[in-house]
C-alpha cells in the first residue's frame, strides 16, 4: 500500500469513526480533509486550507440560492399554506375511495413545489392529515405510510434544496435539474396514489360526496401557491431569472402573500427567519467540511482510483450504476439525505461520467435513490420524523404501511433508469 | 440553571440579528433583480455585499447552531447510549468541533489582515473588502465561545445536544392553527 492510499483507507476510518461519535458531520469532513492533506502535503499548506477555502463557500453566490429556498419554504409552513392544501386536495379527491390519502398524496406534492425538504414536508402533513385520517377510520400503518411516502416528494419536486447541492458540487445547470425534477416528480404522485388504490383500495373509506361549488372556493386558499410554482419554475425554465434570484423573490413573494391574508406577523416572520438560518447553516457547515474534504480526495486520487476498481470489476454500466445505488441505500440507514449526497457523490461522479451517463439524469436518480433512503427501513428519516410527532404510532406500523410505496419507488427508479428521456426531455427543450 | 437560560437569551439575541440580516440580503438581491430587469440599473456592488454579508449570517449563525448543538450528525448511535457514556459523547464531539473552529477562527483571522494589506475590494464601488470579511471572522471568534459554552452546559449536566432534524421538523410544529 502507497502512502497516500494509507492516508486515503485511515482517513475514511476516522472520518466514520467521528462521525459515530456524533461529531457534525461537515466537520469531520472538515478535519480530515485537513488533516489527510497536511499527512500528504505538509502541515502549513493544509492550514492555509483554512484560510482560503471556508471564507469562499459562505461567500459564494452561487449557494446564496440554499437560504433563501429555505426560507420560503419555513415561510409557506408558518403562513399554513399545507393546510389549505390538504383541503383544497380533499374537496376535490374526496369523493374517490381512499379519498383522503389521496388528498394527502397532492398536498405533500403541491407543499414540496415551495419547500424543498422532505423532512418539513412529512413533519408538516404529518400534523394536519394524520388526525383526519385517523378521524375517518384509516388504520395508522395506512395513514402514517401515506404520509412517510408523500414527504419524499419534497426532495424531488423542484425547489428542491438538495438539487441544488447537488447542482453546485458537480457544477451542473442547477435550472436544469430543476425542470429535469418536474416529470419525474409528477409520476411519483401519480404512482403513489395508484399504490394507494392498488395496496390498500378495498380496505379505506370513502369521502365526501363531491361538491362543485365547494371545490371551487377550495382554491380560493391554494392558488397563490400554484402562481408562486408557475412564476418560480416558470422563470427559470424560461431563462428569466436566474435560480438564485427566482429563490429571493419566491421568499419575499410567500412572506409578501403571508402578510396580507394576515397569516403573518412580526413574530412569525422573525421566527421563520431564525428557522431558516439554522437549517441553512447546518448545510453550510456540511459544504465546508465537503469541500475540504475534496482537497483530500484530490491530494489521495480517491476518486481516480475508486473509479479504477469499480471499472476492473467489469459488471457494464448498468451494473456498476446498481452497485452505486446500492451502497447509496445502505449509507441511507446512518446518514441523511443532504450528507449523503454531499459526501459521496463527489466519490462517485467521476465513475458515472467515465461510464457515459448524463450528469443531469444521474442528479435525479440519486436523489430519488436518496429519497428511497428516507423511508427504507431499518431507519428512514421520515419515519423518524411522523414517530417523533405522532408518538402513539410505532415505528414498525410506519414502515409497515410505508413498504408498498418502497415498492413503487423501485419500479418508478427502474422506468427511470431505462427510459432517461423521461428525465431529459425537458430539460433538453431549455435554451 | 441560571447560567445555561442566561447563554441561551444570548444566542437567541444573536440569532435576531444574524435573521434581520438574512431578511436584509433577501431584499437586498431581489431589489437588484428587479433594478437589472426592469429599469437596466443594478444596485452597484448588490453582489459583492450580498455574498460578504451573507458569509457574515452563516458564520454567526454557526455560533448558534454551536451553541444549540442541532449540527447535521449521526444521532443514531448516541441516543441508543446510556446517559453517562452519551454526556462523555457528546463533549467529546463538541470539543472536536470547538478545535474545528479554534483553527477556523485563527485562520480567517489571518485572511482579513492579509485582505487588509493587499487592499482587496469590492468589484464595482472599490470598496475594501476587509471590513466585510472582518465581520465574518468575527462569528467564527464568536462561535468558539458559544462552542464552549455548550461544552460546559454538557459537562454540568444542565443539557445535551439536539437533534439535529428537530431543526427542520420545529418550524412545522407551530403551524397556524385556525
Amino acid at each position: 500500500m502507497s502512502h497516500s492510499d494509507f492516508v486515503a483507507v485511515s482517513g475514511f476510518a476516522i472520518l466514520f469513526a467521528l462521525m459515530v461519535l456524533r461529531v457534525p458531520i461537515g466537520v469531520a469532513m472538515g478535519l480530515v480533509g485537513v488533516g489527510g492533506f497536511a499527512a500528504i502535503a505538509g502541515v502549513k499548506p493544509a492550514l492555509n486550507l483554512l484560510a482560503q477555502s471556508p471564507i469562499r463557500t459562505v461567500t459564494d453566490f452561487n449557494l446564496s440560492l440554499i437560504p433563501f429556498f429555505i426560507l420560503m419554504g419555513v415561510l409557506a409552513t408558518n403562513s399554513g399554506m399545507s393546510r389549505e392544501l390538504f383541503r383544497a386536495g380533499y374537496a376535490w379527491l374526496g369523493q374517490f375511495r381512499g379519498g383522503m390519502a389521496l388528498s394527502t398524496i397532492a398536498a405533500c406534492a403541491g407543499f414540496s413545489a415551495i419547500s424543498g425538504s422532505s423532512v418539513a414536508t412529512a413533519a408538516t402533513m404529518t400534523k394536519i392529515a394524520h388526525p383526519e385520517m385517523k378521524r375517518v377510520g384509516y388504520s395508522d400503518d395506512v395513514s402514517t405510510g401515506v404520509i412517510a411516502a408523500g414527504g419524499t416528494l419534497g426532495i424531488l419536486i423542484p425547489p428542491s434544496v438538495v438539487l441544488a447541492v447537488y447542482a453546485y458540487i458537480t457544477e451542473q445547470d442547477v435550472g436544469k435539474l430543476f425542470i429535469a425534477g418536474v416529470v419525474p416528480g409528477l409520476l411519483a404522485v401519480l404512482m403513489y396514489m395508484a399504490t394507494v388504490r392498488v395496496a390498500y383500495g378495498r380496505k379505506l373509506p370513502k369521502g365526501a360526496t363531491f361538491e362543485l361549488g365547494k371545490a371551487v372556493r377550495s382554491l380560493a386558499g391554494v392558488w397563490a401557491v400554484l402562481v408562486l410554482f408557475i412564476a418560480i419554475i416558470g422563470s427559470i425554465y424560461l431563462g428569466i431569472a436566474t435560480a438564485t434570484e427566482a429563490a429571493a423573490v419566491g421568499s419575499v413573494l410567500t412572506a409578501l402573500i403571508g402578510i396580507l391574508r394576515r397569516r403573518l406577523g412580526f413574530h412569525a416572520l422573525m421566527e421563520s427567519l431564525i428557522e431558516a438560518l439554522r437549517t441553512s447553516v447546518a448545510i453550510y457547515t456540511i459544504l465546508i467540511g465537503a469541500i475540504l474534504f475534496g482537497y483530500f480526495l484530490a491530494i489521495t486520487q480517491t476518486p481516480q482510483k475508486i473509479t479504477a476498481i469499480l471499472v476492473s470489476w467489469d459488471l457494464g454500466a448498468y451494473g456498476t450504476l446498481a452497485v452505486i445505488l446500492g451502497f447509496f441505500l445502505l449509507m441511507g440507514c446512518i446518514l441523511d439525505a443532504m450528507a449523503m449526497i454531499i459526501l459521496l457523490v463527489p466519490i462517485v461522479y467521476p465513475v458515472i461520467v467515465q461510464l457515459g451517463f448524463d450528469p443531469i439524469w444521474f442528479g435525479i436518480i440519486i436523489v430519488m435513490t436518496v429519497e428511497l433512503g428516507l423511508i427504507t427501513p431499518p431507519v428512514g428519516m421520515n419515519v423518524f420524523v411522523i414517530n417523533t410527532i405522532s408518538r402513539d404510532v410505532s415505528l414498525p406500523t410506519i414502515f409497515r404501511g410505508v413498504l408498498p410505496f418502497v415498492a413503487t419507488d423501485i419500479i418508478r427508479l427502474a422506468i427511470l433508469v431505462l427510459f432517461p428521456a423521461i428525465v431529459l426531455f425537458l430539460p433538453g427543450t431549455m435554451k | 440553571m441560571r447560567f445555561a437560560q442566561a447563554l441561551e437569551k444570548l444566542s437567541i439575541a444573536i440569532e435576531k440579528v444574524a435573521a434581520v440580516l438574512l431578511a436584509a440580503i433577501t431584499l437586498l438581491i431581489v431589489a437588484s433583480a428587479i433594478g437589472r430587469y426592469g429599469f437596466a440599473a443594478p444596485i452597484p456592488d448588490a453582489f459583492d455585499v450580498s455574498r460578504y454579508l451573507l458569509g457574515a449570517t452563516i458564520l454567526w449563525g454557526f455560533a448558534s447552531v454551536g451553541f444549540r448543538g442541532s449540527h447535521i450528525k449521526v444521532d443514531l448511535f448516541a441516543e441508543m447510549m446510556p446517559a453517562g457514556l452519551r454526556r462523555l459523547v457528546d463533549i467529546f464531539a463538541w470539543s472536536v468541533l470547538l478545535l474545528f473552529t479554534v483553527l477556523l477562527t485563527w485562520k480567517m483571522g489571518e485572511r482579513v489582515l492579509s485582505a487588509a494589506a493587499s487592499g482587496e475590494t469590492t468589484f464595482d464601488l472599490r470598496l475594501p473588502a476587509w471590513p466585510m470579511m472582518a465581520l465574518i471572522a468575527a462569528g467564527a471568534a464568536v462561535s468558539t465561545v458559544a462552542i464552549l459554552a455548550r461544552i460546559l452546559i454538557i459537562a454540568r449536566g444542565e443539557g445535551g445536544l439536539d437533534a439535529f432534524e428537530d431543526a427542520e421538523a420545529a418550524s412545522s410544529l407551530d403551524d397556524i392553527d385556525e
